[in-house]
């Protein structure tokens, strides 16, 4: 048997965790060798004082003392540890709360104290009447005028706007576009041609009478003026006249009617007269006029 | 209840269950240092009280499921080094003042054996400790020391054979 092995059962056999056939085994062979059986004994006997060097040195109470000590201040600082973080973990629910709170109450009040008003939102509608077309005496009373003004002719029969709209498309879709820039561009290129016809011409009335742009108004008013001397484009001036509210353009209006010595416009200019709107200057301007054409 | 199940509870912070572990393993603990520490009753009250507030601080370290008899003993490994550690710079400093405290020890009957098992081998010395006077099983020894079996009876022989012939010289 190798000594390796031998040495593995004496070892069981010393601590007493031998099997019985392992023990049967090393016994045969303490039979064979006293030594071996000496030794044995030997080291069982050494092995044995062991365990009395174990019981004779034995830990004293104050090593039981000082653990159950440091396990209590442990303990301590561990229900300290908790309390902290409970504390901690409640003062943060406290805080979300408060928040919460703060927020339904800002919604309570904001809702019970807030206007209950509907928001209207204002858009402006211009009703577009036909101005007659007659002569008027300006030195006549107002009955007069209402007379004259109710006897005066039917504006002559003018093409509706969706009818124009129709023939010209594309020029009126220009005319609408949203930005002036293309507006602006539409009307100059009426102004390059030498002649109109009765579609461009509505198309720029629509233009003076609609349009939100001065500028833009103006523009066309400047496209008319190599015409003005057409009665056509002046009904147009004299039509538009009543729709401006703009003191530039009805001056600019009334300039180019008295320029062409539009004997057709005195009514309109006569009620102009009434209209507070009416600067000064201008009313000054058609008064004066009005006499030069009856001189 | 085994040790590994008194541990899960200290884990999860039910510190009660550490003073049965301390009862079960403060000899055994108590044993080991004394053997490895020169005698030194004191130091070695000191080095068990660290090995149970280590494992108390490092509680939630223990995985379960192990061996608490490894897992502790290499807590006790890592606070004999720092002690072994400690008294190193100690005798550094006191260098020309240094006593030998294996002589110091008052001499009772078990005196030459203790001394007997100082003067073994550091391997041999640290498998009888761990068999003998921590009650470690072979398998359990063969583990923390990662080789075989066969190889710890062996030096678990050789241990007590050594320690025989040191006694016989001693005394």
């Amino acid at each position: 048997m190798k000594s390796e092995k031998i040495e593995h059962l004496l070892i069981q056999y010393i601590n007493g965790e031998i099997s019985s056939a392992d023990k049967a085994m090393l016994e045969n062979l303490f039979e064979q060798d006293s030594m071996l059986k000496e030794k044995a004994a030997e080291l069982a006997t050494l092995w044995l004082s062991l365990d009395e060097v174990k019981t004779k040195s034995e830990p004293s109470p104050a090593m039981d003392a000082d653990f159950y000590d440091m396990l209590q201040n442990v303990e301590v600082n561990q229900k300290h540890k908790n309390s902290l973080l409970l504390h901690n973990n409640l003062k943060s629910w406290l805080k979300i709360a408060a928040t919460v709170i703060m927020c339904l109450t800002a919604f309570t009040v904001g809702r019970y104290t807030a206007s209950n008003n509907p928001v209207y939102k204002y858009k402006t509608v211009f009703i577009k009447q036909p101005i007659p077309d007659s002569s008027f005496n300006p030195h006549g009373d107002s009955k007069r005028r209402q007379e004259a003004l109710a006897s005066a002719k039917p504006a002559p029969h003018r093409i509706s706007k969706n009818k124009l709209s129709n023939r010209h498309p594309k020029l009126f879709q220009q005319l609408r576009s949203l930005y002036a820039s293309d507006r602006i561009m539409t009307i100059l290129k009426l102004k390059e041609k030498t002649h109109l016809n009765t579609g461009e011409l509505r198309a720029l009335e629509l233009v003076l009478n609609e349009d939100p742009n001065e500028g833009i108004r103006l523009t066309a008013l400047y496209t008319l003026k190599p015409m003005v001397s057409q009665p056509e484009v002046q009904q147009i001036l004299i039509a538009a006249l009543g729709h401006q509210d703009d003191e530039a353009i009805q001056t600019s209006i009334v300039d180019l009617l008295i320029a062409a010595k539009s004997k057709q416009a005195i009514p309109t200019m006569l009620a102009m007269l009434d209209k507070k709107s009416v600067n000064t200057i201008t009313q000054e301007k058609i008064k004066t006029s009005i006499e030069a054409f009856l001189n | 209840m085994t040790d590994e199940s008194l541990m899960v509870l200290v884990k999860n912070d039910d510190l009660e269950k550490a003073s049965i572990l301390y009862q079960r393993y403060k000899k055994k603990l108590y044993h080991f240092y004394l053997f490895r520490n020169c005698n030194d009753q004191e130091a070695s009250e000191d080095c068990v009280q660290q090995v149970f507030y280590r494992m108390i601080k490092y509680r939630k370290s223990y995985i379960e499921g192990n061996n608490f008899g490894i897992w502790i003993y290499k807590i006790a490994q890592n606070v004999l080094y720092q002690d072994l550690k400690n008294q190193a710079k100690m005798n550094s400093i006191q260098n020309g003042f240094r006593i030998n405290e294996m002589y110091t020890a008052e001499p009772d009957e078990y005196s030459t054996i203790r001394q007997a098992i100082q003067l073994l081998p550091e391997p041999y010395r640290e498998v009888l400790i761990m068999s003998k006077f921590m009650e470690l099983k072979y398998e359990e020894i063969a583990q923390i020391s990662n080789c075989s079996v066969g190889v710890i009876k062996t030096r678990v022989f050789r241990a007590i054979s050594q320690l025989k012939e040191k006694y016989n010289s001693i005394a």
